[in-house]
């Protein structure tokens, strides 16, 4: 036997209500009733609930005879952020990816670093911005021909303003990645490097290799590595929740507990740890603030039972 | 001491149903999918249903919400993924904010209002059957002979009757502002019962 649906149970309920309305509510059930009641445990309740609707609509007869905060800020540009630098790679007149090391790096712009729980927004000369995840370290390089950055370490999400004749490309380790006008996050892991793609298409591609080169389109994101395949993947949900963070904030969508706690730790000190290896495989859904894991042991501990202990290094859930 | 059925009905019938439709409005605006709130406030009349005494609750409303609170957090933490977020809304959901403006408990004109527009929405046929059946008390032989149809029929159009007539009061947009002044997201089948 199928399982019956709440409607179902609610409309064969509302036939038995008139039936026994007939035969008076306080005789004992019929044998058929009662076999019908103990077919299903919602039924008692369905039951009472169409029987309460009669009784409603009798008294009628009676009666009738008597955000997160935005984490944007205004153009913050760190020390240095001058024409200098520009003019400086511009003599160089060549694109940096043909650069020697000395060379690239007297082009490689002025450097951005954020805190561990730190996200900030830049908005760079070209009209493009970047929002810079936690503890991350990054150079950006605007020259005449080319746009270029250098993701040391950690997490940016990217809007670029379109410009044909300035790519904006993206170091991360052996990672390139190169656009137009579009919008795209890279993260570092390592060797390495994931993007996801918001907007528009990015090229990808390994530097000094000749594996080719892939188009990754908006909605879709790769990790690209040493020993990764080149293969793009369709994740326009997942992409949405990993870039949570630019409003501060982390979205999970059924990771598990473990995977929720390295999220949260990427942001705080005070590191969340998973003392049960059981409740470490459970998996959550929900928003929270990347500032505040103290708030998401207390809600993981109301759901799940689990318990709560603090000391000055960190947070437990057993 | 066990009150009967018939008193246990009764009472469901004045102090938990005409609420019912506000209990889904806090429900979905703590979270729960149409399809969670259906099986929320299922469950919560079976607990009811296994009351034998309702004599000890001096507040229906108030009652009937914090079962359906019970019943979603217990429904959250049995899951397989735990969605946090909606059980600390849920958690959050105060039993106060669900408390019906003071005129709307007292007015009885209005109750009897609401039952006629109830009545008044069902299909003709229905209507006919449903008026003849509870208003004016006629058996289903007497309603059938005045109507020259089957008993059948006249126990099908009553029982449909009453399923649309359930079906409004869980559905029903009603006069309170706390509720229907929210946004009417996630439940597109909805829209008849307004």
């Amino acid at each position: 036997m199928s399982i019956q649906t709440a409607k179902e149970v609610d409309d064969e309920a509302a036939a038995w209500a008139l039936k026994v309305d007939g035969g008076g509510l306080d005789a004992e059930p019929t044998a058929e009733l009662q076999n019908w009641l103990d077919g299903d445990p919602r039924r008692g309740g369905a039951l009472l609930r169409a029987q309460a609707a009669l009784s409603f609509l009798d008294r009628a007869r009676a009666l009738e005879n008597g955000t997160p905060q935005s984490l944007a800020q205004p153009v913050s540009r760190g020390p240095g952020f001058t024409r200098r630098g520009m003019v400086a790679a511009g003599a160089g007149g060549v694109l940096a990816a043909s650069l020697g090391a000395v060379a690239f790096l007297a082009g490689e712009g002025p450097r951005y670093a954020t805190q561990l729980g730190e996200i900030r927004k830049v908005s760079l000369s070209d009209g493009s911005t970047v929002d810079i995840n936690t503890s991350s370290i990054l150079n950006v390089a605007l020259h005449t021909d080319a746009r270029n950055v250098v993701l040391h370490r950690g997490e940016a999400w990217f809007e670029v303003a379109k410009d044909p004749k300035r790519p904006f490309l993206v170091k991360a380790g052996v990672a390139r990645f190169r656009a137009v006008g579009t919008a795209f996050s890279v993260r570092r892991m390592n060797e390495d490097a994931e993007l996801l793609v918001t907007e528009g298409r990015v090229e990808a591609w390994l530097s000094g290799s000749d594996g080719g080169r892939v188009m990754i389109d908006a909605g879709s994101k790769i990790l690209l590595g040493p020993d990764t395949p080149l293969r793009p993947e369709s994740a326009p949900d997942e992409i949405e929740r990993s870039l949570a963070w630019r409003g501060g904030q982390i979205s999970l969508g059924g990771e598990t507990l473990l995977e929720a706690a390295d999220e949260f730790n990427r942001y705080n000190r005070r590191k969340l740890l998973i003392d049960n290896p059981v409740l470490a495989r459970r998996q959550f859904v929900g928003l929270f603030r990347t500032d505040d894991p103290h708030s998401f042991a207390l809600a993981v501990a109301a759901t799940s039972g689990a318990r709560v202990v603090e000391d000055a290094e960190a947070i437990r859930l057993r | 001491m066990d009150q009967t059925r018939s008193e246990i009905v009764a009472w469901v019938g004045g102090q938990i149903l005409p609420h019912e439709a506000d209990l889904r409005g806090w429900l979905r605006r703590g979270g729960a999918s149409e399809c969670d709130v259906d099986d929320i406030v299922q469950e919560a009349y079976c607990r009811l249903a296994a009351l034998k005494s309702v004599s000890h609750i001096t507040n229906g409303r108030a009652y009937l919400f914090q079962t359906a609170r019970n019943v979603a957090l217990e429904r959250v933490r049995r899951a397989r993924i735990i969605r946090i977020d909606y059980a600390t809304e849920i958690d959050a959901l105060n039993i106060l904010d669900s408390e019906p403006s003071q005129e709307r408990v007292v007015d009885s004109r209005r109750e009897l209002q609401r039952v006629r527009i109830l009545i008044e929405a069902l299909p003709e046929r229905c209507r006919e059957v449903f008026k003849l059946r509870r208003i004016h008390g006629l058996s289903q032989r007497e309603v059938s002979d005045l109507l020259n149809v089957t008993e059948n029929v006249v126990e099908a159009q009553a029982a449909r009757g009453l399923r649309l007539i359930l079906a409004a009061l869980a559905g029903e947009a009603n006069a309170d502002p706390k509720v229907s002044g929210r946004p009417a997201h996630e439940h597109p089948n909805r829209k008849r019962g307004r």
